[in-house]
């Protein structure tokens, strides 16, 4: 009995060392170490040439920190974010319905609401020149119903950038707050009622608090993707729509200037970072749980 | 006060509550008693409002409530899971229904401290609704609806998901509650004792019918249908017909499964040959190695089993006739460890007064 | 009662009009481009925004587009295993992380958050990275890796709720009723976890399939998915073909759900479903094998180019008569292939890349000579292009066309003469105006408006070119190079900035178009075949180019990508007024308007600086 002990605890560890080391493993060497690739290689000189010499410089900050890309970013943060609150302020309504609608209802919304992720998404944006440009069918429905006379320039513009955004977000927008109103007790709904509460005033103080994780969650979903996103802006954008994400790129590709490119993500990955900070301060879920426990 | 007029409510086609009338008084502590799925929540929801009738119509004194919302109804409720909100503390919780009126803030903090203090949580304003216990949490609810003075508060089976000690406390707290603040009390549960000791009037619901609408003791004493009776304690029955008269004018006479001649005070509700149901509860029978006096009814039988229950023990008698009985003899009667010193398997006579049991005749 | 909102059904919370409405037009917004595009698959017209009758043209073009079926294969292929494999890491991490209690366990969770909150971009840059730096070729193996990479942390995340969730008394029913822990592992734990773990594999295998971002950055030319190739088709030429691919993926999408949704309903729905369901798998299964296998015998040579720039049917003449399967890649501009050709290991046999760019990359040593001996039909090269200054030994090139970039405009709409690039800076023709999305050709143009050189390196000159562009910008529609023709057909701008062999593919169906090469000057362009140290298969890029040089077939070629092609011989093939235009072939005698795009050298960088801040503007 006693040497059966000591051989099962190390048979226990073993065996949580082989499920824990491959895919521990994995990420440590097909993420985290080019990341940290990519932190080294943006305090690195450049060749001239594409390549990179390993000497320690500060440049690359210095260079992205000039207003101009400065603006870039801001206008990165600006599209992903008002299309982010855009989607959420679509969503929110769409979310609250098909939480409360009858079950058979409820399914084929969700599908409805999903089906657009099983499409690729360069598909979806193509599209979308099909719908914007300037014969295309919306300028086509426009002049149909005279509403103008020349067609109205959409795409290439921010408008189709952002409106390409809220595209691609929405049907991440609304699964979380679909959820937590979903996971939400009926009762509370009634309780607010019966104690005086009207419609808008229920929606205000009950519903809307109800959601506020489901919202969050989903802004956040939302704004980070968005935020480094290329291809929307290249395919919908025009010569003054480029965002942080195109910059990158070009300096992985035509630009040829890696540790430029480089100092670019960190800064990017320093605005994620700065986001899930502010996500995780107000809308932690570990620590309100904690919070209600004290 | 309350007039539920011919109330029905259908989903599909299945019906949940099936013509229901019923009046209720000012002030009175009233309980709809009834097994899950009897359609109580369901007249309790249209009572509140969450719900429409299919047909019928709901009166609050001289209004027609049945088409108005339930937060223009002078109505309120405590929820089954009290249905606290969660991201209010106890004081914004209690305050909401004052809020929804626009109270003045001044107003509000004054009663809001009344309230508190009327279910004893004074020390527990700031507390978050996940931080109090069940118990203080029911308490919370209760406040909230009653600091709106309702003029109907309906409670939804609210001490069910309680410990069996504070339930069982609580029950007095309501009672006392209830007629300290002269509110008309609606409440719903599945539990007859709760039923049986807070309630001036109890109705019986089973399969969306009223069943028995009375007074607790009636209901016990005078079940008016088997489903009464059975739910509200328990019977022994017997199916029967009724005899033709004898001389005796005081009494009537019941053959007992077409073997046993038994004998009912009263006068009997129909004409000879009409079938019953005769029942009678075990605590009403004794049993007795002596036959029956003639002011008496007795059947023979003998013990099959001995339950003991502490205060009681529970007989069960196999009848010549072969129907099990149950006989509850109070433990007084207790003697080393045996009921009367009756062994198993003993042949006993069951005997009770011609005054006790019920007869049914709709069956 | 917690979860079911909807029975709260006669207050009719949520329910109300305006909900109703906003939950329509969401709905709408969702659906509508979906249907658009399954609407214009069947447009008669190659135009995707016109619509031009009713046709089933493009589903015959998809369905014989042979790389386009390589592509889904190769996405099937990826997302398969990426998917198997995600899921087997993510059930491991799932039951480590929720079955154990050690030391820096929160962290490790905590971890597994990161790739999934991450910017793909950032996780794609990252791997090209690694990629590189190991000098390991980019293709089925490195996108493996990254798909994986994004795909197992949300397996284990969806699997482990699933674990924390179990009741622990199963499992100690099962060891208490003598079970040993492995058959308690098998028959207890798995099929409890079962139904996370199939969604887990459904739902890698849907990210996996639809995944662009980390493809582009570590796929290389020999591995395309189906997202590569619709980017390619998006970007460098429209065709409703895209549609046709859309519509069969909803297709293929909507008959997969409705299956999975019958099978878990009961009897002859369920039967259904699963005959359904086997008739899919049985489709995919067959097609997997047969291009499988007859991709197996194929030999592969990959050309990376330009769009528009060889015609496909030499390459399946090529094909018929050597076996060898030309795979072409297209660039946007020459520093992007100079950039996909210099880092780590490319994968390309050939490239084309301009006169400059040759000298680049032979400084760079990637170019491997020719072997002349094996290309006889070299005899009927022009020899004037045979030692360009670039590289006189003229080993490392085959020269393939010239041409000279003009200005495109839509004679309809400008009536005014057009002989000056000045016209570009015209505010009348704000938004109708296109320049090209190329640094050297954008500020080339702008310092010889200024009378400048841009050989000389001057900062100050390159300064006010810079000027210039930035007070051009506000009047542009786009920076484009590759999709010119489309916007000028859309009337989306009136005037591109053009080479003249796209030029004249747009006026050989659309007259109203003209092609101006303006008082100016202009640049010309030289463009040459170069052979890759790195070539995966040389053989067959000589066979290749050899089949190329074949007068006949450069002949087919000049008439189809309407370019110059110094081989005399093949022009004597050409029918007389092709051969006479001189826009096809602009006169070589008079250079003096006209330069060759030099290697700017050491002054790139400074030139790429002053693009990017253009760009970012």
């Amino acid at each position: 009995m006693m040497s059966r002990n000591p051989r099962r605890m190390l048979a226990r560890i073993g065996e949580l060392q082989v499920l824990l080391v491959p895919p521990a493993l994995w990420l440590l060497l097909f993420f985290l170490i080019p990341v940290a690739v990519i932190l080294a290689f943006s305090f690195t000189k450049t060749n001239g040439q594409g390549g990179i010499l390993l000497d320690f410089t500060m440049e690359h900050f210095k260079r992205a920190l000039d207003p101009l890309y400065l603006k870039l970013l801001g206008r990165s943060a600006m599209y992903a974010g008002l299309s982010t609150l855009i989607s959420a302020a679509m969503a929110l309504p769409a979310a609250c319905f098909i939480a409360f609608s009858p079950p058979k209802r409820q399914k084929l919304l969700l599908f409805l609401v999903f089906l657009p992720l099983w499409t690729n998404l360069l598909v979806r944006l193509f599209s979308f020149v099909v719908i914007l440009s300037d014969g295309g069918l919306l300028n086509q429905a426009l002049q149909t119903f005279s509403l103008t006379t020349e067609p109205l320039h959409l795409l290439n513009t921010p408008f189709a950038v952002i409106l390409g955004f809220i595209y691609w977000n929405l049907p991440y927008m609304i699964p979380p707050i679909f959820v937590s109103l979903d996971r939400m007790n009926v009762s509370l709904i009634e309780a607010s009622m019966d104690l005086g509460a009207g419609r808008m005033t229920t929606f205000r103080k009950i519903i809307l608090p109800q959601a506020a994780p489901g919202i969050a969650a989903g802004l956040v979903l939302c704004f980070i993707p968005a935020l480094g996103c290329f291809i929307i802006p290249d395919i919908l954008g025009g010569p003054d729509t480029m965002m942080i994400g195109n910059l990158i790129t070009s300096q992985f590709g035509q630009g040829r200037n890696w540790p430029f490119g480089s100092a670019l993500s960190s800064l990017l990955m320093l605005l994620v970072m700065l986001a899930i900070t502010l996500y995780l301060r107000f809308f932690n879920p570990a620590t309100q749980s904690a919070n209600g426990k004290r | 006060m309350l007039e539920i007029k011919d109330v029905s409510k259908k989903y599909g086609s299945a019906v949940a509550v099936n013509s229901v009338s019923l009046r209720i008084e000012r002030g009175e502590f009233f309980c709809i008693l009834g097994p899950s799925g009897c359609g109580k929540t369901t007249l309790l929801r249209m009572i509140a409002g969450f719900e429409r009738p299919s047909s019928g119509r709901i009166r609050l004194e001289d209004t027609d409530i049945t088409d108005i919302p339930p937060y223009q109804r002078d109505v309120n409720t405590v929820f089954q899971n009290y249905a606290l909100f969660p991201h209010y503390s106890v004081f914004d919780n209690i305050a909401y229904g004052l809020r929804a009126k626009k109270c003045p803030a001044a107003e509000i903090s004054d009663r809001v401290e009344q309230a508190i203090a009327l279910v004893g949580l004074s020390d527990l304003a700031t507390r978050m609704p996940a931080q109090l216990s069940g118990g203080q949490q029911q308490r919370v609810a209760l406040a909230r609806a009653l600091i709106n003075r309702p003029k109907l508060l309906l409670l939804d089976e609210p001490l069910s998901a309680l410990d069996k000690k504070i339930s069982e406390q609580m029950r007095y707290e309501l009672a006392d509650l209830q007629a300290k603040t002269g509110i008309t009390f609606i409440y719903v549960t599945h539990n007859q004792a709760e039923a049986m000791t807070m309630a001036h009037r109890v109705v019986v619901m089973n399969n969306g019918c009223v069943e028995q609408c009375a007074s607790p003791t009636e209901l016990y004493q005078r079940p008016a249908t088997r489903f009464a009776a059975e739910f509200v304690g328990s019977m022994n029955f017997f199916d029967g017909t009724i005899e033709p008269m004898g001389g005796d004018t005081d009494t009537f006479g019941i053959l007992l499964e077409g073997q046993a001649h038994i004998r009912r005070r009263g006068q009997a509700d129909g004409k000879p040959g009409r079938s019953v149901v005769f029942g009678i509860r075990p605590e009403q029978l004794r049993v007795s190695l002596l036959e029956p006096k003639e002011y008496e009814n007795g059947l023979f039988g003998q013990i099959t089993r001995h339950v003991f229950m502490g205060d009681a023990t529970q007989l069960q008698i196999h009848l010549q006739n072969g129907k099990l009985i149950e006989v509850k003899v109070p433990n007084y009667l207790l003697a080393g460890d045996l009921v009367m010193a009756l062994e198993a398997n003993e042949q006993v006579w069951v005997i009770w007064s011609q005054g006790s049991g019920v007869v049914l005749y709709d069956v | 009662m917690a979860g079911n909102l909807s029975r709260s059904n006669d207050l009719r919370v949520g329910q109300g009009l305006f909900l109703k409405i906003s939950t329509a037009l969401c709905v709408l917004f969702l659906l509508a481009p979906l249907v658009v595009l399954i609407v214009y698959s069947f447009n008669a017209s190659r135009q995707v925004t016109v619509w031009g009758g009713f046709s089933l043209k493009w589903y015959v073009e998809a369905f014989l587009d042979r790389d386009l079926w390589t592509a889904i294969r190769n996405s099937m292929l990826v997302a398969g295993i990426s998917a198997t494999l995600s899921t087997i890491l993510g059930t491991m991490t799932a039951l480590a992380l929720g079955r154990y209690t050690f030391r820096g366990r929160s962290l490790c969770t905590g971890l597994l958050y990161v790739p999934v909150i991450m910017p793909e971009i950032i996780l794609g840059i990252a791997l090209l990275a690694l990629f590189v730096m190991l000098d390991l070729p980019r293709g089925f193996v490195s996108v493996l890796c990254g798909h994986i990479t994004f795909s197992f942390p949300f397996v284990a995340l969806l699997i482990l709720a699933r674990v924390k969730s179990l009741d622990r008394t199963m499992e100690e029913a099962s060891l208490d009723l003598g079970a040993s822990p492995w058959h308690t592992f098998c028959h207890v734990l798995l099929p409890a976890l079962a139904p996370s773990i199939v969604s887990g594999l459904l739902f890698s295998f849907t990210i996996s399939l639809d995944n662009f971002v980390v493809t582009f950055f570590t796929t290389g030319p020999q591995l395309t998915t189906l997202p590569m190739k619709v980017y390619s088709m998006v970007k460098f030429g429209l065709t409703p073909v895209v549609n046709v691919i859309s519509t069969l993926l909803i297709l293929f999408t909507g008959i997969t759900l409705m299956a999975i949704t019958w099978m878990q309903q009961d009897g002859a729905r369920r039967r259904l479903g699963m005959r359904l369901g086997l008739a899919l798998a049985a489709i995919l299964g067959i097609s997997f094998v047969v291009s499988l296998v007859s991709e197996a015998r194929q030999t592969n040579l990959v050309i990376g180019t330009w769009a528009g720039y060889m015609d496909p049917s030499l390459m399946d003449d090529f094909e018929s008569q050597t076996g060898i399967h030309v795979i072409l890649t297209y660039f946007n501009d020459g520093e992007e292939m100079l950039a996909k050709a210099s880092f780590g290991n490319p994968g390309f046999d050939l490239i084309i890349p301009a006169a400059y760019a040759v000298e680049t990359l032979r400084e760079l040593d990637l170019l491997a000579p020719f072997d002349f001996e094996r290309i006889p039909n070299i005899e009927h090269i022009d020899p004037r292009f045979r030692h360009l200054p670039f590289d006189p030994s003229g080993q490392y090139y085959i020269p393939y066309t010239y041409g000279v970039t003009g200005l495109a405009y839509n004679s309809e709409k400008i009536k005014e003469p057009v002989d000056s690039w000045r016209i570009l800076w015209d505010p009348r023709y704000q938004d109708r105006i296109a320049m090209f999305d190329d640094m050297l050709e954008t500020f080339h143009l702008a310092h010889r408006l200024l009378g400048y050189d841009m050989k000389d390196a001057d900062p100050a000159h390159l300064d006010a070119a810079y000027e210039l562009l930035l007070q051009q910008k506000p009047l542009l529609r786009k920076y484009e190079s590759n999709l010119v023709n489309d916007m000028l057909l859309r009337e989306e701008i009136y005037f591109g900035q053009n080479w003249n062999g796209n030029a004249l593919r747009l006026i050989a169906d659309h007259p109203q178009f003209k092609f101006v090469i303006p008082k100016e000057g202009s640049l010309m362009f030289a463009d040459n075949i170069c052979l890759l140290k790195t070539a995966p298969n040389p053989d067959a890029a000589h066979l290749f180019i050899d089949f190329l040089l074949q007068p006949e077939n450069t002949a087919r070629n000049i008439q189809t990508i309407q370019y110059a092609m110094p081989n005399p011989d093949a022009c004597l093939l050409l029918p007389q007024e092709l051969r006479e235009n001189m826009v096809l072939f602009p006169p070589l005698g008079d250079m003096s308007n006209l330069q060759i795009l030099p290697d700017y050298g050491t002054f790139l960088p400074k030139i790429n600086e002053r693009w990017v801040r253009l760009k970012s503007e």
